[in-house]
């Protein structure tokens, strides 16, 4: 079994992507073709194939892209994970071997990834504070840009001058010039006193109050990394038409109603993005101590690059049904009935708004 | 005929012998004809680097140092990446033993350091022989040096009518310092510290120590200092001796929590050599009161060969390198030469950046060789601070400098995170933290932890031979 | 007093009542009192975290080098200098930095945001075999920790001789849609490109414009607040990293005669035993403070054309929408 993953499976993972590209390419040739000569009908095969066409070709130079610099990684990580690799003269992999039973070397081309079982004895407990942390932490993040993007895209005064600072953490929570305020500790600024919090969640049971103060504690922290999502919910702000704030004004609903109805139906899709993107960056961060984990057993003498790997492709499984479930909770219901991706948002944020009165008064306005 | 070839044979065999004993006992002459460029990885500062990379292409002209700049945090990987390519720099710091061990990157410098008079006889005891891995091959030496350093606050001494006590202080007399110094009344702790007793204790209580946790070059001996430091330190935080930054008892008397070693209420500060920058450029802190005397870690009464817990980043040459006996020259020279060293010094002195200003209000770090040019050298470039200035007595008084296990011994920080932090202990993870619950007995772990230690070095050594060859 | 009298009474305090509890929460088209005093001390209070250590890195920057050993002076200068301004100039070749830095960010951020706009149309719009495949890959690329595929990636770069020093694997990696964190900015398009009505692109297609001229000129253009925000984006990671441009350029090619970035001149002043140690305990790090106020200031310059560029093209946001409603629907 060993043998025969190590000598005819393994050597082929290599070529994958590029194997990928070529067919895809070697395709799409033949359809182009094939489209050129026969233009003239009006199939809905023809239809599909042009269709087709246009799509690859707005994704083609980053298919070409992701296959070269992407994909020939991960393929080549995987790889690495089936062997033990050295660094000696250049990049050396050693097919893993074992004894069975009656004493025999076989080849044991999994042993990296059950040895992180036998071995990692606090990944379990890890991954679960992790999951736990990212539950409470994932709402707070999205709520708080989000009302911070609503504010900011109201009528303020001074809001280029608020725009700006908002954009401060998206500056500095990305760069070495962290590191320079925190080894000067101000980024800890004395907002929240622990102790004020401790003495008002003294009265409380155990299991509410501590998750509690571990997220007051980490305010500071959430508020200088929600920089990009703040900026991303007030684009996605530019996207609600005016028409539709119009049209509810008429109506006479209150802007808790147009927030409810029109403003958060058409911005579903981004915060489905921002969640993304706060449980990746949560999930593959440098402060997350699953990643701190795999980081020592990368340089570990009697770990190493391999067993890392195998470690990093458990934990890419891990967080993609985490990313799976958050995606399955955010996204819209309707979205398995309508087909139509495109008019979705705008048809499900009117459809909050169908009151007669709007209609006729739009009928009417339009008549005018 | 015979005779003649007989003769032929002796006389070449007398002359290899003779070149064999010359080479066993003197250095292999520098190439001094070819263009050679020798590439050198670095975090420390460029422009110092650069300064004595000049320095070395003056005294050798055919030899040009191309230094490779990083970060810290960036090192390993950038190791990683340039070894996996093929392309390792000829010489490089690095962070961590382990993944040097478990991949052939390092050149055997051992035929170098033999031949060295220098390195046998200058270089720190405890430094000569810290890259034997196996005891015959060596793979690293020592590259920068960073000492412990304990500041001792005069004012708070006068104000408890204590006398300081000598720069060759004992280990002994610190803990009785510590144990009799608190005096809530006067709002003054004993100690704090940075590192504390539990790492610098078991290097100053163990015999012929020469790593951390009383490492002898093949055991831990956790039943030497650290099972009593381990219970001090605990002890010491539960009696109140150790100010706690954050704590209510140091928030009553220092309101604005600041850093307890520069607060003026604390007697001992066990902390490094790079706070000699915050403490001694400032007057700041001088003016209120601090008379902070900086002593070196002290060594226990009864302890042959003991050593003093510092900071050294280890450098080594490259197994792939085409001019070893070049790299090597190089690799002392911009570390613990004493040639470089001297420069080195005179650069402290005067390097400044392109506005103009000093660059080193302090040398940045200290000498790896014992010579007394050095020390002249190097003392008028600290500052007389006014109620002390012996600063060549505490540069005599470094003596066998002995740093993180991570740095020197194999398998050391997967022990450290996976059994000594990462294991169970009676319930608590890692046992510090046991101990300072006070649900278990350090006494009763000390074998286990030498046992461990020892199987986790057997385990990395069976990597290292594998890798290395036996 | 008659009972209407006081029923007038009523219903004028009911009226009264009514006036005020609208002027405090507000109406449909006005914001009350109240509401507004919550936005701006929410608004004002959080700038204030967001400000402090800027605030703090440039009050310190002005400094005197009296005022900065003085504990008493922790924020206001008694007397304002810009030396160190020059002096972080002069240390960083700040001008020859900048140049090389704003090749270094902007060439790739132009190709980055084009290209990924690109992509992101391309997905939101069209039908087409493998779909789905391709956006599991996109999000694969999303959430696999970038430790495990740098070091491939790096022998894929020095494979193909990519690292020479130059702004190329910049601009390369940008223009097949691999920069840095571009599956962020595809998606940022992709969602944005999703909410574009189909119908306008759709009759633009019809009406013979070609499918790119309706991507250029309809679906484009509808979503100025995703381009802008992306360029943003793009430019900051570009400028703020120093890992991966070490390694794009080549470890050995950051010294002076190369390319180089203001972040990578930066990391230069820091103290190398504040990263070293600080990750074991915590104590108080090295400072050495005289060469702090330059990199305070060095650090303030270095930040300077990110925020000058936001202050810029936050305009834009204001402009979009008005866009979007003549256009749109």
């Amino acid at each position: 079994m060993g043998n025969w993953l190590y000598e005819k499976v393994l050597p082929l993972l290599e070529y994958i992507p590029y194997v990928l590209l070529g067919c895809v390419c070697l395709a799409l040739i033949a359809a182009l073709i094939y489209a050129l000569v026969r233009s003239s009908q009006k199939k809905p095969v023809q239809r599909f194939i042009r269709e087709s066409l246009w799509g690859y070709f707005f994704i083609f130079p980053w298919m070409v892209g992701i296959c070269i610099f992407f994909l020939s990684g991960v393929a080549d990580s995987l790889l690495y994970s089936f062997y033990n690799l050295k660094l000696d003269n250049g990049l050396q992999l050693i097919p893993l071997t074992g004894e069975d039973a009656a004493g025999n070397v076989v080849y044991t081309p999994l042993a990296n990834y059950i040895s992180v079982f036998n071995k990692e004895l606090n990944y379990p407990v890890t991954l679960a504070n992790f999951a736990v942390g990212l539950i409470l932490q994932l709402p707070v993040i999205i709520a708080f840009s989000l009302i911070i993007a609503l504010m900011l895209n109201g009528k303020i005064r001074g809001r280029g001058f608020f725009r700006t600072i908002f954009f401060l953490p998206v500056i500095i929570a990305t760069g070495p010039v962290m590191n320079q305020l925190t080894a000067q500790g101000v980024s800890s600024v004395p907002m929240v006193s622990q102790n004020v919090i401790t003495s008002v969640l003294s009265g409380m049971p155990e299991f509410i109050s501590t998750p509690i103060s571990d997220l007051f504690s980490q305010l500071i922290l959430i508020l200088w990394n929600s920089g990009i999502q703040i900026l991303i919910f007030l684009a996605g702000l530019q996207k609600v038409p005016t028409a539709m704030y119009e049209a509810a004004k008429i109506d006479g609903a209150s802007g808790w109603e147009t927030f409810w109805k029109i403003t958060l139906p058409t911005l579903r899709s981004m915060i489905l993005l921002n969640s993304i993107y706060t449980v990746v960056t949560l999930a593959t961060g440098s402060t997350n101590p699953i990643i701190d984990l795999i980081y020592n057993a990368t340089y570990a003498v009697t770990k190493g690059y391999s067993y890392a790997a195998a470690m990093t492709w458990m934990y890419t499984v891990i967080v993609a049904v985490l990313l799976l479930i958050t995606f399955l909770i955010i996204r819209e219901k309707k979205e398995k009935k309508s087909k139509d991706i495109w008019r979705r948002d705008v048809e499900s944020a009117r459809r909050g708004m169908q009151s007669k009165k709007v209609q006729k008064l739009l009928e009417r306005r339009k008549a005018a | 005929m015979k005779k003649l070839v007989s003769l032929l044979l002796v006389l070449a065999m007398a002359l290899s012998l003779c070149g064999f004993a010359a080479a066993e006992n003197t250095l292999p002459e520098l190439n001094t004809t070819d263009e050679i460029t020798i590439t050198f990885l670095t975090w420390d500062d460029f422009e110092l680097t650069q300064a004595l990379a000049d320095k070395f292409h003056e005294l050798h002209p055919n030899i040009t140092v191309e230094i490779i700049q990083t970060t810290t945090g960036d090192c390993t990987a950038t190791l990683t990446n340039l070894a996996a390519d093929n392309n390792l720099p000829d010489v490089f710091f690095w962070l961590d033993l382990d993944p040097l061990m478990a991949n052939p990157m390092c050149l055997d410098i051992a035929p170098y350091l033999e031949a060295d008079e220098e390195a046998q006889t200058k270089l720190y005891p405890s430094l000569r022989r810290v890259g034997y891995v196996d005891g015959r091959r060596s793979y690293f030496m020592p590259g920068e040096f960073l000492p412990a350093v304990i500041y001792l606050d005069k004012a708070v001494f006068d104000k408890l009518n204590k006398e300081l006590p000598a720069q060759d202080w004992t280990w002994e007399e610190m803990l009785d310092l510590i144990e009799n110094m608190t005096d809530p009344a006067q709002g003054i702790w004993a100690y704090n510290f940075y590192m504390g007793p539990v790492t610098l204790g078991p290097v100053a209580l163990t015999d012929n120590v020469l790593g951390e946790f009383g490492w002898d070059g093949e055991n831990y001996h956790f039943d030497t200092g650290w099972v009593e430091m381990v219970e001090k330190q605990s002890e010491y935080a539960r009696l109140g001796y150790q100010a706690l930054q954050g704590s209510d008892a140091y928030l009553a008397v220092v309101p604005d929590d600041m850093w307890p070693g520069e607060s003026g209420h604390v007697a001992i500060q066990m902390d490094a050599y790079w706070t000699m920058n915050n403490i001694y450029t400032q007057p700041a802190a001088l003016e209120r009161g601090l008379q902070m005397v900086p002593y070196n870690a002290p060594l226990g009464e009864d302890t042959e060969e003991a050593g003093q817990f510092g900071w050294i980043d280890m450098i080594s040459v490259s197994a792939t390198t085409e001019h070893p006996r070049e790299a090597y020259e190089v690799a002392k020279f911009l570390t613990w030469g004493k040639e470089g060293w001297m420069e080195r010094a005179n650069l402290y002195g005067t390097l400044t950046n392109a506005a103009g200003d000093k660059i080193y209000r302090l040398p940045g770090s200290l000498p790896m060789v014992e010579d007394d040019e050095v020390v002249a050298a190097l003392s008028p470039l600290f500052p007389d601070l006014g109620y002390w200035n012996d600063w060549s007595d505490y540069l005599a008084n470094i003596q066998n400098p002995v740093t993180f296990g991570g740095r020197t011994i194999p398998g050391f920080n997967t022990f450290i995170a996976d059994y000594y932090h990462g294991s169970d202990y009676n319930g608590y993870v890692g046992i510090e933290a046991a101990i300072n619950a006070g649900a278990i007995d350090p006494y009763d772990y000390t074998d286990a932890l030498n046992e461990a230690g020892r199987q986790y070095y057997t385990d990395a050594m069976k990597v290292f031979y594998s890798v290395y060859g036996e | 007093m008659s009972i209407a009298d006081m029923e007038l009474k009523d219903r004028k305090k009911t009226i009264r009542k009514e006036k005020f509890k609208k002027r405090m929460l507000g109406s449909a088209d006005k914001r009350g009192l109240l509401m507004s005093v919550v936005i701006y001390v929410l608004l004002v209070t959080i700038a204030f975290i967001y400000l402090y250590p800027v605030l703090y890195m440039f009050s310190r920057s002005l400094m005197t080098r009296s005022d900065l050993l003085d504990a008493s002076a922790k924020w206001l200068p008694s007397q304002i200098t810009g030396k160190n301004y020059q002096d972080a100039i002069l240390t960083l070749d700040y001008w020859n930095s900048l140049w090389k830095n704003l090749v270094l960010a902007l060439a790739p951020t132009v190709c980055q945001v084009f290209i990924c706009s690109m992509v992101g149309y391309g997905f939101a719009r069209y039908k087409f075999p493998l779909k789905n495949f391709w956006m599991a890959v996109l999000i694969l690329a999303f959430l696999l920790p970038t430790q495990v595929t740098s070091l491939p990636n790096y022998l894929t770069f020095s494979r193909l001789k990519l690292a020479d020093g130059t702004v190329k694997p910049f601009v390369i990696t940008a223009v097949l849609g691999q920069g840095f964190k571009s599956v962020l900015c595809v998606l940022i398009f992709y969602n944005f490109h999703r909410q574009t009505p189909q119908s306008l692109v759709e009759a633009a297609e019809i009406d013979g414009a070609g499918h790119f001229k309706a991507y250029w000129r309809i679906a484009l253009p509808l979503c100025t607040a995703a381009i802008v925000v992306v360029t943003l984006f793009s430019f900051v990671w570009y400028w703020n990293e120093t890992t991966l441009v070490r390694e794009y350029l080549g470890y050995g090619h950051t010294r002076a005669k190369g390319l180089t970035t203001l972040m990578i001149e930066l990391q230069k002043f820091e103290d190398s035993y504040n990263t070293t140690f600080d990750a074991r305990a915590s104590s108080v790090t090295s400072t050495n403070k005289i060469n702090d106020a330059i990199r305070m200031a060095g650090t303030m310059l270095a930040i300077a054309p990110l925020l000058i560029l936001y202050f810029v093209l936050q305009k834009q946001f204001v402009e979009s929408v008005d866009r979007a409603g003549i256009t749109g629907e």
